[in-house]
């Protein structure tokens, strides 16, 4: 029921067309980049889905965490706006059903965008690779894969807005976060393998082994639980409503 | 009341916001892997003095992701900060310009990004100074370069922040206006390698960055940029933003 009720909020915050037109522009860039660099990308030995993640990945990833931090302060600025969030803590509602239902509602907005990228992707590798194996189960394979990465940095991304009561100071520490990880993914340290906003910029090729794939899924449902727990334990002790 | 006024009263507003943290933090982010990592700014293959990549690589990060964020951030303050508690009625019903009001919030706007560009080059130093104690090596460069590359990043934002503040005025809806602003950040990196890198503002510090990156160290202060589709098309762009965010400004509270 709650989740219905989330539903009907955002009808004029516009959140939906605004991941329906990030879909299509982080989609427009594979597109783009292969018209305008044919030969660099037609010329690798291998697979076209490999070639089109592997150049294109980071900045749809970047995309992703654009939409996730923008969402997670949108979902949170309509109850702070007018002091909507005060109401809602005098009614018989658990607070932390509320946040999950959220985070809930950001996945169901982003599995149109995976499948939109998806859907722009394998055209791609139609139109310039033509005669070679497209790789579609590769790309849905991806597309999971990607859907479980995105998770923790939903559920960061929502605590993070759920704390501030300001948008702008939300927004702001999202971008912070997003920078370290833009930052730091390209490092082969601990940390990027780890921390959050990195997570989403792993992608699945079809020379990626299960050992690999592993241990960054164990990382993503870690975390996920995690900050899930450190809402719940804010809920307890902060006093102000949050 | 003169703009000077109105732009004091606007400092006043944001004395609060703890938007000063928010600019800083990512400055000093930015550093620490820096300065953990000095030791690769030896390796360089394009033949860059390590003080030099050291440098460099920090301010790219910073004028390609970083500093456009920050502006979106920032531009978002200035609008909520009237959203809430309907200050912007309050506003339009006195007897104060509307150009006035706009222009005033676009002199924060352009103040706060000064001072996050200029503690930027003030945090380079202690971070040279820890970078060549820990390798031995001498990070630190004279004053003058890192004034004048600061100075040049700054200068070339003036229409990209022209143009995040037109978006910020004009679209309502937030999700919208931040949406727009984050997403126009991302294609700069494409667009520097195109000709018409000129029309497009949110590249101007990106490119200019990377083109003093590709010169040697000896020509710093001379830039190797056609100044000429550049400087009129950047004015231009100022000037149009300027006008219509003016002319919008308060429209949809004026009805």
């Amino acid at each position: 029921m709650i989740l219905a009720l989330e539903i009907k909020k955002i009808k004029r915050t516009g959140l939906f067309p605004a991941f329906l037109a990030g879909a299509l522009a982080a989609s427009a860039f594979p597109v783009i980049n292969m018209a305008f660099r044919t030969e660099l990308f037609t010329s690798q030995d291998l697979p076209p889905a490999d070639i089109l993640l592997n150049g294109n990945w980071d900045m749809i990833a970047t995309f992703h965490c654009f939409l996730a931090v923008l969402g997670a302060c949108i979902l949170y600025h309509t109850e702070f706006a007018n002091r909507a969030i005060e109401k809602l803590h005098m009614l018989p509602v658990s607070q932390g059903k509320v946040f999950f239902c959220k985070n809930l509602l950001l996945l169901l907005l982003f599995l149109p965008v995976f499948l939109i990228e998806t859907c722009f992707l394998l055209f791609c590798a139609r139109h310039w690779f033509p005669g070679e194996t497209l790789g579609a189960e590769i790309l849905l394979e991806n597309m999971g894969f990607s859907l479980a990465a995105i998770l923790p940095v939903l559920v960061l991304s929502t605590l993070i807005a759920s704390l501030a009561k300001n948008m702008w100071i939300s927004l702001g520490i999202g971008v912070i976060g997003m920078f370290l990880g833009q930052m730091t993914v390209s490092y082969d340290t601990l940390f990027s393998r780890i921390y959050t906003f990195c997570l989403p910029y792993c992608c699945l090729t079809s020379s990626s082994r299960p050992e690999d794939i592993f241990p960054i899924l164990g990382i993503c449902a870690a975390e996920t639980i995690l900050l899930g727990a450190i809402k719940l334990f804010l809920i307890k002790i902060r006093r102000t409503p949050v | 009341m003169n703009l000077l006024t109105i732009f004091r009263i606007e400092l006043k507003k944001i004395r609060r916001t703890h938007i000063f943290w928010i600019l800083l933090i990512p400055l000093i982010l930015l550093w620490i892997p820096a300065v953990l990592n000095a030791g690769s700014s030896f390796g360089n293959a394009a033949g860059l003095s390590p003080e030099m990549n050291f440098f460099f690589q920090s301010y790219l990060g910073m004028s390609w992701f970083m500093y456009p964020a920050s502006l979106v951030v920032i531009t978002v303050m200035l609008n909520q900060l009237e959203r809430t508690n309907q200050g912007i009625l309050k506003m339009l019903s006195l007897p104060v310009s509307t150009t006035g009001l706009c222009l005033g919030k676009f002199l924060v706007l352009l103040l706060l990004s000064a001072i996050q560009m200029s503690l930027m080059a003030v945090l380079y130093y202690p971070a040279a100074a820890i970078a060549s104690h820990s390798t031995g090596y001498d990070f630190i460069l004279p004053l003058s370069t890192v004034l004048y590359e600061t100075l040049v990043i700054y200068f070339s934002s003036i229409p990209m922040a022209a143009f995040y503040w037109l978006i910020a005025v004009c679209i309502r809806t937030s999700v919208f206006s931040v949406g727009i602003g984050l997403a126009t950040i991302v294609p700069a990196v494409l667009l520097i390698n195109t000709k018409i890198w000129f029309a497009y503002p949110m590249c101007y510090p990106f490119y200019i960055m990377s083109q003093l990156l590709s010169q040697p160290q000896a020509e710093v202060y001379s830039l190797s940029i056609d100044l000429f589709p550049l400087v009129p098309v950047a004015v231009a762009v100022t000037l149009v933003c300027l006008t219509i965010s003016c002319l919008c400004f308060g429209r949809a509270k004026r009805r």
